[in-house]
């Protein structure tokens, strides 16, 4: 019996074994401190840390944080896992070498080794610490409750006026109402042709037709009311209003086909997106329904594969952003791309700058720190797709793209109509290549290893990975039958979603409380709840999109009538903040912002009403009383006069010439030169695209021996067009949203007109009137070749002098020419013909007078 | 009996603080001396990745005993104590000789980490989104309703 009881003491005792200690012990913190910081200073810190100041790889190891969270690569430590930290890889000169000179003594290396399997004890560690907020729940409160924005909109009675006779809408008496106030009144109606190039710029982005002109005329003169209610009803039913309309949403939410940055990679898939807008436009998608589905498109229930297609396109607006995919560090790039995303969302929807309080409280707005990470814990549970899926040989990228994503399989078949279809033994030399760079690449680390040519394995190996990311990509694209997949851009919503933590100034390595998922506080009379489980992105989305919400609706109607009008109720259409301006009309703003949400969200209703009022048809004609009461007609007493943007300029051109092709082109140009980097304003190689466009001029000239001069210099001049020019589209007949926008490379003939820059959230273009304008409109190809084409449409149209000379007038202006313009139209053309040769005469005369009528200021201006 | 069922206990006591000190996690100052009763240098063993310490010096007792216990009565008898200790050793020193037959007790110890083939990394790429998968991703499907 005794011996019984001492062989279960014995097991006992051999059970009490000592465990694994959570906290640093005495040893670890020994070892830590005798073996391993010491080798980290001496050997890391020189390039890795804060001192370094330019920290290479995007790593630092002089905090624990910051090692756990690790480089480009990964991790530099697991605790535990030796194999699956890249700091023991890089001492161990596998895929790295560290120290890159020489290597560690293999004492040393084991010290790691032992380190990294107790659990990497560091003591390195930055306490965690609460961060208060300087914005009280009273401050939030008081916020809600007197700041105009932050109150819901209630409706509104239209103010009795004094001239009964001028309002034709309740937004006529809401405007008069303000101006009788003041003492002003408001300008007669425009002309009637005015009326009609205002309404058919403002609805479709294109010039009337003389038959349009003729016909609205008509009836203007039997009851204007009638005759704007007739065009403005075609206008909205025809498919360019959603091309007009659009391409102003793709200014708001950055729109464009590329990254951007430094590393500028291609999005091939965008150009879903652009459709996705033209479309909803077109349709009058009520637009809590546009909303919901570009916030939480793939979390919104759908019948059919279409629908849900159509749901995952419009997340897209989440992935579209500019991006630093250079950056090295991952969790920096997340924190980044998080934050873009909460700044498009808040910008786009609210008109709030809630990705101010990243770093500290909103200095103006009751947004603290917190509802800014509150946001974040919504946004980081989710895959972004922006890039390239990785073939199953893997995830290969050019250099110097660090960040990479991979694209979502679209439920209809519908592939980018650029995507080559392989046969198998095209497949099979595809694989075969791949296969053939990646032994290349092994031979090459054989061959270096302990070679002191560094640089030179450097660059080979480089341009392997190059020419390996080339080739996966490809690959990648199709199946295994060679047929290509339908990809889209978007966004995902991962499992198990998780909390943010507060990130003190921003900095990633310097995280404090977690901030349980949320919203705005100051926006939420009530804040609506998450669950566990979700993420909260459909319950924001929802929320963004309701009668609750007390911006969203105001936001949008303040942009659609700053489009109609030329300067918004409220002028900072992104910021409806402290910062922002105050409504120059609230209570007008408030009844369109109701009658939006009444009409179901209708944005087609809002523009109708706009167009049909009193107030849309005013002149711009100038009193200097009412100028110098109110100089920036805040208060309307006129329509603003307004430069036409740039897709308006060149559509009309390409209209009024004839030559418009009306029809959507399938894809984009950056669609057809797939995924690829942008280097020097053109889709990919320059030499390949300048050895297919030689090529393509050789066998046009059969042969570029003998070639005269002039004819061989031409054909250079192609040459270099097509590598130069091949983002401006010089050729290109169809209308300007279909233009490929690649951030720093947008097309000429855009850029010149104040473009949209595509990498910030644009509610309002700049408006100049500069000589590089001027020296465009005088030589640029583009414009020459359309007033040839307008010239010849003259020409072939009317058969006398005085009769072509009325229809370029009414092509270009709407009207026909004064009794002035039309002596000196006759006194141009006296004096230039001569300068031409004989046999060319009339056609380059009308050319250069037609080439006038577009640079002159009338054209170009919205009277 | 009574002195076998004494050298089973021994043993079985001997087998358990052994294994439960090979098992210990690696603390500080792992290159212990070696001592006579077999313990292990810990600067011997070249642990896998994934090598999870087994803890529970009860546990590891019954598994032995499956492994080892051939005829099934609850007992190591001399053979089967013998075989044990032998694939104790054989652990303790390392990969076996050409030809020779890996003991249950065999764990795949890497070899010498320094000299792990760069393309068994292709599973791990770098610096990219690891869980990405080949030809993309299809998304999950929302419901109907």
């Amino acid at each position: 019996m005794a011996f019984y009881r001492t062989t279960a003491i014995l097991l006992l005792l051999c059970a009490a074994l000592p465990c694994r200690a959570d906290q640093l012990t005495a040893d670890e913190l020994r070892f830590f401190e005798t073996k391993i910081r010491p080798v980290l200073i001496r050997e890391c810190y020189g390039c890795h840390s804060n001192e370094a100041g330019n920290v290479r790889g995007g790593l630092r190891l002089d905090t624990k944080e910051l090692m756990l969270i690790g480089g480009s690569a990964g991790p530099a430590v697991v605790p535990g896992d030796v194999e699956q930290s890249w700091l023991y890889n890089a001492i161990t000169h596998q895929d790295f070498v560290m120290p890159p000179k020489r290597k560690l003594s293999p004492t040393v290396i084991d010290d790691f080794r032992q380190w990294i399997e107790m659990g990497a004890p560091d003591p390195r560690a930055s306490n965690i610490v609460e961060i208060r907020s300087t914005i009280s729940e009273a401050d939030v409160q008081q916020a809600r409750e007197t700041f105009w924005a932050y109150k819901k909109p209630v409706d509104q009675t239209p103010p009795d006026v004094k001239d009964i006779h001028w309002p034709r809408t309740d937004i006529d008496r809401f405007v008069l109402a303000k101006l009788e106030q003041a003492d002003l009144q408001p300008t007669a109606d425009a002309e009637e042709y005015k009326v009609l190039r205002r309404i058919c710029f403002d609805l479709i982005g294109l010039p009337p037709t003389p038959e349009q002109i003729t016909f609205f005329t008509e009836k203007w003169e039997n009851d204007p009311d009638q005759a704007v209610s007739y065009v403005v009803d075609k206008l909205l039913e025809k498919k360019q209003f959603g091309e007009r309309w659009g391409r102003h949403w793709l200014d708001v939410v950055r729109f464009a086909e590329s990254t951007g940055r430094e590393v500028n990679m291609t999005y091939p898939h965008a150009w879903r997106y652009r459709d996705y807008v033209i479309d909803s436009f077109n349709d009058d998608k009520p637009f809590d329904q546009f909303v919901q589905q570009q916030i939480a498109g793939d979390l919104l229930p759908a019948k059919t594969d279409e629908k849900w297609a159509e749901n995952l396109v419009a997340t897209t607006f989440l992935a579209i952003g500019p991006k630093n995919i250079n950056e090295q560090n991952r969790v920096q790039f997340a924190a980044d791309l998080v934050d873009e995303q909460i700044d498009a969302t808040t910008r786009v929807f609210l008109g709030t700058s809630v990705a101010c309080a990243r770093c500290h409280d909103h200095k103006f707005d009751a947004i603290p720190q917190t509802d800014y990470y509150a946001m974040a814990g919504i946004f980081r549970n989710m895959t972004t797709y922006f890039g390239n899926p990785p073939s199953d040989f893997g995830n290969f990228s050019a250099a110097q793209a660090k960040q990479n994503s991979s694209l979502m399989i679209l439920p209809i078949d519908d592939p980018n109509p650029y995507d080559k279809h392989y046969t198998k033994l095209e497949l099979q030399s595809l694989r075969d290549e791949i296969t053939e760079k990646m032994g290349e690449v092994k031979q090459l680390r054989r061959a270096n290893m302990g070679d002191g040519n560094a640089a030179n394995a450097q660059r080979n190996r480089i341009r392997l990975n190059n020419e390996l990311a080339t080739l996966s990509n490809k690959l990648a694209v199709v199946d295994k039958n060679g047929i290509p997949r339908s990809y889209c851009m978007g966004v995902q919503e991962r499992r198990s979603p998780t909390n943010a933590k507060l990130l003190l100034r921003g900095e990633i390595d310097q995280a404090a409380q977690v901030v349980e998922r949320g919203f705005p506080q100051v926006l939420c009379s009530v804040l609506p709840t998450i669950d566990n489980q979700s993420s909260g992105r459909l319950e924001l989305a929802s929320w963004i999109a309701s009668e609750q919400n007390p911006l969203a609706a105001r936001v949008m109607v303040n942009r659609i009538w700053q489009y109609m009008i030329g300067q918004g109720i409220v002028t900072s259409t992104e910021n409806f903040g402290t910062t922002g301006q105050p409504p120059s009309h609230e209570e007008l703003l408030d009844h369109l912002a109701r009658r939006f949400v009444q009409s179901g969200w209708s944005i087609k209703s809002v523009v109708r009403d706009i167009a049909t009022s009193r107030v849309y048809r005013m002149s711009t004609t100038f009193d200097s009383q009412s100028h110098q009461y109110d100089p920036d007609n805040a208060l309307l007493w006129r329509a603003n006069p307004r430069r036409l943007d740039a897709e308006a300029i060149r559509d009309a051109m390409l209209s009024i010439s004839g030559e418009i092709n009306s029809d959507r082109p399938r894809g984009s140009e950056v669609a057809q030169a797939g995924y690829t980097r942008v280097q020097g304003g053109v889709l990919g190689n320059p030499r390949d695209i300048a050895r297919r466009a030689f090529g393509t001029v050789a066998r046009n000239s059969r042969s570029t021996r003998g070639m005269q001069r002039g004819r061989m210099d031409r054909s250079l001049q192609d040459v270099a067009r097509a590598v130069t020019g091949q983002l401006d589209q010089e050729n290109s007949k169809f209308r300007s949203i279909y233009l490929p926008i690649v951030r720093d490379e947008e097309p000429r003939s855009l850029d010149v007109f104040d473009f949209a820059d595509s990498s910030a959230i644009i509610g309002t273009r700049e408006s100049s009137n500069t000589a590089n304008q001027a020296l465009y409109m005088m030589n640029n190809r583009f414009v020459i070749q359309q007033s040839n084409v307008f010239a010849d449409r003259v020409l072939q149209q009317q058969t006398t002098p005085t009769k072509q000379l009325e229809f370029a007038f009414l092509l270009a202006y709407g009207r026909p020419p004064t009794s002035g313009e039309r002596s000196a139209a006759t006194a141009f053309i006296r004096q230039f013909a001569p300068t031409t040769s004989y046999r060319s005469r009339g056609q380059k005369t009308m050319s250069a007078f037609c080439q006038s009528l577009f640079a002159s200021a009338e054209f170009r201006y919205i009277d | 009996m009574r002195p076998f069922a004494s050298s089973f206990t021994i043993a079985c006591s001997i087998l358990v603080a052994s294994v439960c000190q090979a098992q210990a996690p690696i603390g500080p100052g792992g290159q212990r001396k070696p001592h006579a009763n077999g313990q292990l240098r810990m600067e011997g063993i070249k642990r896998p990745a994934n090598f999870v310490p087994e803890r529970d010096p009860a546990k590891m007792v019954a598994r032995l005993m499956k492994e080892f216990d051939q005829d099934g009565d609850k007992k190591l008898d001399s053979s089967e104590l013998m075989a044990l200790l032998k694939a104790m050793r054989e652990r303790r020193s390392g990969p076996m000789a050409p030809g020779a037959k890996e003991g249950p007790l065999a764990r795949k110890f890497g070899r010498d980490t320094q000299q792990t083939p760069a393309t068994n990394r292709q599973a791990r790429p770098f610096g990219k989104d690891d869980a990405a998968n080949p030809g993309g991703d299809v998304p999950r499907r929302p419901s109907a309703e």
